[in-house]
C-alpha cells in the first residue's frame, strides 16, 4: 500500500489515539475529495471543500441512497459489496467499492475481538449467513469468513447452503457441542436465527450450550421472517440456545460503511462493568444523531437519523447520511431501524403506496 | 387553550371526555363506545325527522351564514381553530389562517344557491312527480356516515353540507390527525340553528375500531369515506348502504410554450398550487409539464419556480415535517442530486432552509409522483398534445389538472385530459379551490344523495 494517509488509518485503527481522529478526518476528506471527482463535485455543490473545513462535523455526507448511483472509490476496489436490495427486486443495489480490503479487515477485526470475543475466546464458529462462496458481494459474508478464518476454532462452519438453512445439521451440532461442553460462538442473520427459533418453539429442542457461549446477530427481517422485537429475541435465545442476555451481541454494520457496531453487553461483563445495552461507536469511528429536517446534532435521548464518520472508508467516502434512526445513550447509541418510507396522510398520495398497488 | 374537539346532539345522557395535549393546546375527546354511538344514533333519527320537514334553500342559508360568520377573525369559532389547529395539524400558523379564508371563500351564497340548483326540484323531495313515463319521489338518506381525513382543513365538509340540506343527519368521524376543525363548525351550525345541530354529530376514534363501526355503519343509508386505497377497499366491504370513498388522488399542471412569455407570474401561481397546505392536498400538484419552444425553456421555468417556492416559503412558512416525511425528501433529493452529478439530465433547486422546498427538472417525462412536502418535478414536452398518453398507467388515481394555455388551446387540451382520466381542469393558482359543485371523483354532491322510488301507476 502506497498511500501515505491510508497507512495513516491502518496504524490509528491498530492503535488509536483519541486527539488524532479529527486531523486524520480532515486528511482523509481532502484525500478523498481530491480523489474522487463525483465527490468533488457533491462537495462543491455544498461549497464546502478541504480549506474550508475546520472539523470532521463540517464533511459532507453521502447519503446511503447516492451509492445506488455514484461511484464513489477513491482508487481501483479491491473488492465491491453490494447491498442486499429489498423486497422489490426491480430496485437497484447500492455498490461501494473498497481500493483496500485490508483497512476493511483491519477495523473488522479489532472491532469484532474487542466485541465478541473480549475474553480472548477462540470458539467454535457456527455461522446462518451464506458462505462468500454463495454470495461473493455480501459484505456480512466477507465480514463472516474473515472472523472466521482469524478467530474460529476447528470446526467453524456455515449452516446455510444453496440459501436455505440446514436447520437439522445445526440442531445436531448444538447437541453434540452440548454434551462437550464446548464454547461456541454462533453468527448470523436475525431472520434466520428466528426461522431457527421458530423451528425449536414448534418442535420442542432446547439447549443449554456450555458457559461462555455467545451469539452475534444483525440485520432486520425485510420481511424474510415473522418481526420479533430485540427483547424477545433476547429472551428466545436464553431459552433455546441457553446463551444469556449480556453474551448475545447485536452488530450494526451496513455494506456502505468499512466498520460496524456491536453492543457493548459482553466487553461490559468482562470488564465488570455494567451499562445499559447500547451500540458502542470504535475510536476511529464518530456517529452524530440529526435532525432529519434540519441535519442539525440532536441531545441525547431525542430520535435522528445516524450519520457515520468512518476512516475505514478512507478508499471511497468517510461521512455517511443513513435512513437509520437512533437516538444517544451512554458513549454510543442506539438504533430503531430504518426510517419508513413517509406515511400517507389523508387523500394525497405517496410514491410507495402507488407503487404497491399498480 | 382547552378546547371541546367534539359535537354531541344535546340529549345524550352521560358520556366520558379524555384529553389529548398539542404542546400548548389540549382537546377533549369524547370516549366513544358501542353503547354510546347506538344512542346517539337515536337522537339523530328523531332529529333527522324535523330537519327533513324543511326545505333545502332554507337550510342551505343558514348553512351560507355560518359561514359568513367564519370570515370574520373575531368569530370566537374562527379563533379557536386559528390557535388549535398550528398545534394539531403541523401547519404553520400563517397557513392555517390563510387556509381558512381560501376555505372560506368558497362557500358563498352564490355557491350555497349553485348546490341547490343541483337538484332541479325540492318538489321531488316532497311527493311523487311525474318522471318521465311514471312518478318519481328522492327521499334523503336518514342517517349519512362520514369518515373523514385530516390532511386539509375543510376536507369532506362539502358531503356533510349535502347531506345537511337534503335533511340528513350526519355521524362524522373525525380523523385522528385533525379531530377538532369539523366539531367547531358543528357547534357553530348548532349555535346558529339548534334544530340542525341536533342532527349533527362528531366524534373521533382511531381507524379500525371495528366494534364502533359496525355501529356506525349500521343504520347508515350512504358512508362517504376518505382516506387511502387500502382502508377504502376495507370499509366497503363492511358498509352495508351505499359507499362513497374517495381515495388516495394526485394533481399535476401543464403549461403552454405561449404563456412562457410571462414566465415569472405563471411560475408565481404554480408555485402557490404546490406550496399549498405543504402539498398535503388531493389537489396538490406533484409535477408540471412544461411544453418547449416557449420564450423560457423548462428548464428555465424550473428555476423560476424554484425562485417562487422561496418566495412562498417566506409567505407560507412549511409547517415541519415528520421524521419519516423529512426522510422522504432527503431520498427524493438524493436520488435526483446522484443522478444530476453522473451526468442526467437533471437540475435540482432546493431551499435555502432544511427542507421548505424542492424543485427538480427532469428530461426524463415520466409521470413521476412527489414525496410531497413541497417537492414539484418539471418535465418538458414538446407538445402538450403528448401529455394525455404519458399519464396512461396513473389514469385510476388522476384528479385535477391546473392549466396554464393560451384560451384559445383550453377547448382542445381539455378535451384530451378528460379523455385521459382527470377530473378536474382549472387555471394554475386556483388548484386548491375548487367550486363547491365541483364533481369530486365524477360524482354530483347532493344528487348522488338521494334514494329514487318510482310508482308506476
Amino acid at each position: 500500500m502506497t498511500e501515505p494517509v491510508v497507512k495513516r488509518v491502518l496504524n490509528f485503527i491498530r492503535e488509536p489515539r483519541q486527539d488524532d481522529f479529527s486531523r486524520l478526518a480532515l486528511e482523509v476528506f481532502a484525500f478523498q475529495y481530491e480523489r474522487n471527482s463525483t465527490y468533488q463535485r457533491f462537495c462543491d455543490r455544498r461549497g464546502i471543500t478541504p480549506d474550508t473545513v475546520s472539523s470532521w462535523k463540517e464533511i459532507p455526507a453521502v447519503p446511503t441512497s447516492a451509492f445506488k448511483l455514484l461511484d464513489l472509490s477513491c482508487a481501483t476496489p479491491e473488492q465491491v459489496f453490494l447491498t442486499s436490495g429489498t423486497s422489490q427486486s426491480s430496485e437497484k443495489r447500492g455498490r461501494h467499492g473498497f481500493p483496500w480490503l485490508e483497512v476493511y479487515d483491519t477495523s473488522l477485526l479489532t472491532n469484532f475481538s474487542a466485541h465478541l470475543l473480549p475474553d480472548g475466546a477462540r470458539p467454535r464458529m457456527l455461522i446462518l449467513a451464506p458462505s462468500p462462496d454463495l454470495l461473493p458481494t455480501s459484505s456480512l459474508s466477507h465480514m463472516l469468513e474473515v472472523v472466521r478464518m482469524a478467530y474460529g476454532s476447528e470446526g467453524s462452519t456455515y449452516f446455510i447452503g444453496d440459501k436455505a438453512i440446514d436447520i437439522p445439521g445445526l440442531l445436531q451440532t448444538l447437541g453434540e457441542i452440548e454434551a462437550r461442553q464446548e464454547p461456541v460462538c454462533l453468527l448470523g442473520s436475525s431472520f434466520a436465527f428466528v426461522h431457527v427459533l421458530d423451528v425449536c418453539l414448534a418442535d420442542g429442542p432446547s439447549f443449554r450450550l456450555p458457559d461462555g457461549s455467545r451469539l452475534m446477530d444483525t440485520g432486520g427481517f425485510k420481511g424474510r421472517s415473522r418481526e420479533v422485537s430485540r427483547g424477545e429475541l433476547l429472551r428466545l435465545y436464553q431459552k433455546i440456545f441457553g446463551i444469556p442476555q449480556a453474551f448475545c451481541v447485536n452488530e450494526y454494520g451496513m455494506t456502505e460503511m468499512g466498520s460496524q457496531f456491536y453492543d457493548n453487553t459482553l466487553s461490559d461483563r468482562v470488564q465488570g462493568r455494567s451499562r445499559p445495552r447500547f451500540k458502542q461507536i470504535p475510536p476511529w469511528v464518530r456517529t452524530r444523531i440529526v435532525d432529519p429536517a434540519t441535519l442539525e446534532e440532536l441531545p441525547e435521548g431525542k430520535v435522528g437519523l445516524l450519520t457515520h464518520y468512518d476512516l475505514a472508508n478512507c478508499g471511497s467516502v468517510m461521512a455517511v447520511e443513513t435512513e437509520d434512526l437512533g437516538y444517544k445513550i451512554e458513549e454510543g447509541f442506539e438504533i430503531l431501524g430504518r426510517a419508513p418510507g413517509a406515511e400517507s396522510r389523508g387523500c394525497s398520495l405517496t410514491i410507495e403506496e402507488l407503487q404497491e398497488n399498480r | 387553550m382547552r378546547v371541546a374537539a367534539y359535537h354531541l346532539p344535546t340529549k345524550v345522557s352521560g358520556f366520558e371526555v379524555e384529553t389529548r395535549s398539542y404542546g400548548e393546546v389540549t382537546l377533549d375527546l369524547v370516549v366513544v363506545t358501542p353503547g354510546l354511538l347506538a344512542e346517539l344514533i337515536g337522537h339523530l333519527e328523531v332529529a333527522r325527522e324535523r330537519i327533513a320537514k324543511r326545505k333545502g334553500r332554507e337550510i342551505a342559508e343558514i348553512l351560507s351564514d355560518v359561514f359568513t360568520r367564519w370570515q370574520e377573525r373575531t368569530d370566537p369559532f374562527r379563533q379557536a381553530a386559528e390557535v388549535a389547529l398550528p398545534a394539531i395539524t403541523r401547519y404553520s400558523q400563517a397557513m392555517v389562517v390563510h387556509g381558512l379564508d381560501l376555505l372560506l371563500q368558497g362557500y358563498t351564497a352564490e355557491a350555497f344557491d349553485a348546490l341547490c340548483r343541483e337538484v332541479a326540484s325540492e318538489e321531488v323531495l316532497e311527493g311523487f312527480v311525474p318522471v318521465g313515463s311514471h312518478l318519481g319521489r328522492a327521499y334523503s338518506p336518514s342517517l349519512t356516515t362520514h369518515v373523514l381525513a385530516g390532511n386539509i382543513p375543510g376536507v369532506g365538509l362539502p358531503g356533510l353540507i349535502a347531506a345537511t340540506i337534503l335533511g340528513s343527519a350526519s355521524l362524522v368521524k373525525t380523523a385522528s390527525s385533525d379531530p377538532l376543525f369539523v366539531a367547531l363548525w358543528a357547534a357553530s351550525v348548532a349555535k346558529r340553528d339548534p334544530e340542525i345541530g341536533e342532527a349533527l354529530c362528531v366524534l373521533s376514534w382511531s381507524g379500525g375500531r371495528k366494534d364502533l363501526e359496525a355501529v356506525a355503519f349500521d343504520r347508515a343509508e350512504v358512508v362517504i369515506a376518505y382516506g387511502n386505497e387500502q382502508t377504502m377497499r376495507e370499509l366497503r366491504g363492511r358498509v352495508r348502504g351505499r359507499f362513497f370513498g374517495h381515495g388516495h388522488r394526485l394533481s399535476f399542471g401543464v403549461i403552454g410554450r405561449e404563456v412562457l412569455s410571462n414566465a415569472e407570474e405563471v411560475a408565481e401561481r404554480t408555485a402557490y398550487d404546490a406550496s399549498l397546505f405543504d402539498q398535503r392536498g388531493c389537489l396538490s400538484p406533484h409535477l408540471f409539464y412544461v411544453e418547449e419552444g416557449g420564450e423560457a425553456t423548462p428548464r428555465e421555468f424550473a428555476g423560476l419556480l424554484a425562485t417562487a417556492m422561496e418566495r412562498w416559503a417566506e409567505r407560507l412558512p412549511p409547517g415541519s415535517p415528520t421524521v419519516e416525511e423529512a426522510v422522504a425528501v432527503r431520498r427524493f433529493r438524493a436520488g435526483y442530486e446522484a443522478q444530476e452529478l453522473v451526468g442526467k439530465e437533471v437540475a435540482l433547486f432546493t431551499s435555502r432552509q432544511g427542507l421548505d422546498w424542492t424543485v427538480i427538472y427532469e428530461e426524463d417525462q415520466t409521470f413521476t409522483p412527489s414525496c410531497l412536502q413541497r417537492t414539484v418535478l418539471v418535465k418538458p414536452v414538446t407538445d402538450l398534445s403528448e401529455v394525455g398518453g404519458l399519464l396512461d398507467s396513473w389514469r385510476p388515481y388522476l384528479q385535477a389538472v391546473g392549466v396554464a394555455v393560451a384560451p384559445e388551446r383550453i377547448e382542445v387540451l381539455a378535451a384530451q385530459l378528460g379523455e385521459a382520466g382527470v377530473g378536474r381542469i382549472c387555471p394554475v393558482g386556483r388548484m386548491q379551490a375548487p367550486p363547491l359543485t365541483w364533481h369530486q371523483e365524477g360524482r354530483t354532491l347532493l344528487h348522488d344523495l338521494l334514494r329514487w322510488v318510482d310508482l308506476e301507476a
